[in-house]
């Protein structure tokens, strides 16, 4: 059920210094849906994410966002664009020198003119979302990485955007703080119609909330449909990814010369 | 050969590319309308490079400048000129002396700091969420500390000048005995406000650009790991020290050199 | 935001502190006064040699300083040093038309400045007027060559 993509990726190429991270993704984004976007450690899902919102430029091919060519636009135009993004970071990336109210505050001060007790109220509703109203007087310092995940949240929601990216939600964090955050990205999701992208490795949670699943690896989009439709996939390798095997077509050994060879350093290298 | 030549040729792009990316940085976050909260942030960032910096840099105005006197004192008993000893305390302080210890005090004490906080920053993604907020971190980040940096410094430095002076009596007329009246007058005589007081200031403003901007500069380009931020809070030290004395030497050279 | 008035109150303090220190710098250490210029008036004096007078060197009466050295300049009709004036207006029409003008040194190896000895001439000094008896700077070089040259005529 894909009507009208709301984030379109056309033919997309990077490369950092000689290495070619994307070379020709294409993907679409169906609007108030969760999209995620998976794929091994280390195969530019970030990467991805910081070309769809602008803060790199790619080599080749097109972002459009609700018809807007990101990386067309000036450095204005783009800063207007991002309000109607929110994102979360792996790290949280909250400002250390705000505390936990403040930081949620911070997207309305900046682009609003809001009255002190409306930005209070706003701020407090959020943070009632994640569940931590109780924490507001708190410096990040002190938040558990969860709790630090969950504020980074609400501050992404704060200007109530069209857009969520989230980068490795899941990542690092307790049993429970996984189930929250599956659960808040969904009900969040529901409650606000916005259209998520999802990137993340943790295939049993991605799957359970996405609406449609891209794999990336090798810098291309191996699979894409619906949770459904993916774990019936041929390819090897998304099979090999979806299952967790440790070896297959993606190698578990990082490209190295012949072991009997190395081992016996025939050539006489360090 | 050849390799060689090439390799020159590269690494003279490199320094040229950085010296363009840092220039535009300069230019972009230096450049436009402070807002109300922007005079808040410059404000915080003025007590934190400015007000804080205060005591290290009057405790060093004050040894220097009393060292200056007793220094000065025995070589010019020698002539019997130490009724000069005012005049040699002043003029090398304003001319010499204040900009460029106070400028390396700041680059010690405000610009590591500078480097490593904006640095971490980065590491932790902040700068890349405040833009993702929509919020340019050059305005936002850079500028306050910037201006707050080229403003604090020349204040600094009329300080470091101010209780150097006084060290210099401290010392020469309130314990080697010089007369105080000679003191002040050798002083007042010789000291031209424009070109000694002036100049001192104009050096001043030029160090607190320059260390300001590549501390600021070295931590926004920084390698966000840990590594990067330590090598990065010496690189400003280091290069901030060395641009310091070396454009001391042609400012002198140009304000003091009979180039006029 | 939250603002912290004590550290407001910190940097504007410190602003001000560099203003109060700018201000000790140009009265106390470069030796500035708030006059304005009607309270001076202007004489001019030509001598052969002014040795290492600078602007902005003291002029001196019994050891008082009443003036500085404004301008030095080479009159290029005499072939020597052109030296302006400025004293305090209570002097103004009350120097005699015969004031003698001298480079003096403070000490052995101090600093330069004109010392005004009043002579017993009914007609005063004006505003622009020049002095006309001059004694030139001593240079330390000639007063040992006359010193030498007086030990061999003894």
């Amino acid at each position: 059920m894909i009507d009208s993509p709301f984030v379109e990726v056309e033919n997309l190429r990077f490369s950092r210094g000689d290495k070619s991270i994307f070379d020709g993704v294409g993907m679409q984004v169906p609007r108030g849906r969760i999209t995620a976007i998976m794929g091994p450690s280390g195969t530019g899902k970030t990467t991805l994410l910081k070309l769809i919102g602008g803060q790199l430029t790619p080599d080749a091919g097109r972002v459009l966002i609700a018809g807007q060519d990101v990386h067309a636009l000036s450095r204005k135009a783009l800063f207007s664009l991002r309000r109607r993004m929110g994102m979360l970071f792996q790290s949280g990336a909250l400002f250390s020198d705000l505390s936990v109210f403040e930081n949620v505050a911070f997207p309305l001060r900046v682009h609003t003119d809001l009255p002190q007790a409306m930005i209070r109220d706003l701020v407090l509703m959020k943070l009632q979302a994640v569940g931590l109203r109780g924490a507001r007087e708190l410096m990040p310092a002190e938040l558990s990485g969860g709790m630090a995940r969950r504020v980074a949240l609400a501050r992404a929601i704060a200007l109530d955007p069209d857009l969520v990216l989230y980068d490795e939600p899941f990542v690092g964090q307790d049993p429970i703080s996984k189930g929250v955050l599956v659960q808040l990205i969904k009900r969040l999701n529901e409650a606000l119609g916005l259209t998520s992208i999802v990137v993340s490795h943790d295939i049993q949670e991605t799957l359970s909330i996405a609406d449609y699943v891209y794999v990336i690896a090798d810098g291309r989009v191996m699979a894409h449909g619906t949770p459904d439709s993916l774990d019936i996939d041929e390819d090897p390798r998304v099979s090999q990814f979806v299952h967790g095997e440790p070896d297959g077509p993606v190698p578990f050994h990082y490209p190295a010369p012949d072991y009997l060879h190395d081992i016996l350093n025939l050539e006489g290298r360090p | 050969m050849i390799g060689r030549i090439v390799r020159l040729g590269r690494s003279g792009c490199d320094v040229l590319e950085a010296l363009g990316r840092a220039g535009l940085f300069l230019a972009q976050s230096s450049v436009g309308m402070p807002s109300r909260e922007g005079c808040y942030l410059w404000l915080r960032q003025m007590h934190f490079v400015g007000v804080l910096s205060l005591a290290i840099v009057l405790v060093s105005g004050l040894f220097i400048g009393m060292v200056l006197a007793l220094q000065g004192y025995t070589i010019l008993v020698d002539f019997g000129a130490e009724q000069a000893l005012g005049q040699m305390v002043a003029l090398s302080l304003l001319r010499e002396l204040s900009p460029v210890v106070a400028a390396l005090l700041f680059a010690g004490r405000a610009g590591s700091a500078l480097t490593a906080e904006i640095g971490l920053m980065k590491a932790t993604e902040q700068l890349t969420s405040m833009e993702m907020i929509g919020v340019d971190p050059l305005r936002r980040v850079v500028a306050p500390r910037l201006w707050a940096g080229f403003v604090a410094l020349p204040v600094l430095t009329v300080g470091f000048s101010v209780v150097g002076v006084y060290g210099g009596y401290l010392v020469g007329v309130e314990w080697l005995g010089v007369f105080e009246g000679s003191y002040w007058s050798s002083m007042q005589s010789s000291v031209d406000f424009l070109a000694d007081v002036g100049n001192g200031m104009v050096k001043s403003l030029v160090f607190a650009l320059v260390v300001t901007w590549i501390a600021v500069f070295q931590g926004y380009d920084l390698v966000p790991t840990s590594e990067g931020i330590s090598r990065a809070t010496t690189r400003t030290v280091v290069y901030s020290s060395l641009a310091v004395l070396g454009l001391d030497f042609v400012l002198t050279a140009v304000m003091f050199g009979g180039f006029s | 935001m939250k603002r912290s008035k004590t550290m407001e109150l910190g940097v504007g303090l410190f602003m001000l502190a560099g203003i109060l220190g700018l201000l000790f710098l140009g009265l106390r250490v470069s030796g500035l006064t708030f006059t304005v210029p009607d309270d001076t008036f202007r004489l001019e004096a030509n001598f052969a040699n002014i040795g290492s007078l600078k602007p902005r060197s003291r002029v001196t009466m019994s050891g008082v300083t009443v003036g500085r050295v404004t301008a030095i300049d080479l009159d290029t009709e005499w072939y020597d040093a052109r030296v302006t004036l400025e004293l305090d207006a209570e002097l103004e029409g009350r120097l005699p038309r015969d004031t003698t003008a001298s480079v003096l040194t403070s000490g052995l190896l101090g600093e330069q400045y004109i010392g005004l000895s009043v002579g017993g001439d009914p007609e005063m000094l004006d505003d622009g007027d020049t002095i006309r008896d001059t004694q030139s700077a001593v240079v330390l070089e000639e007063l040992i060559q006359q010193f030498v040259s007086s030990m061999v005529n003894d």
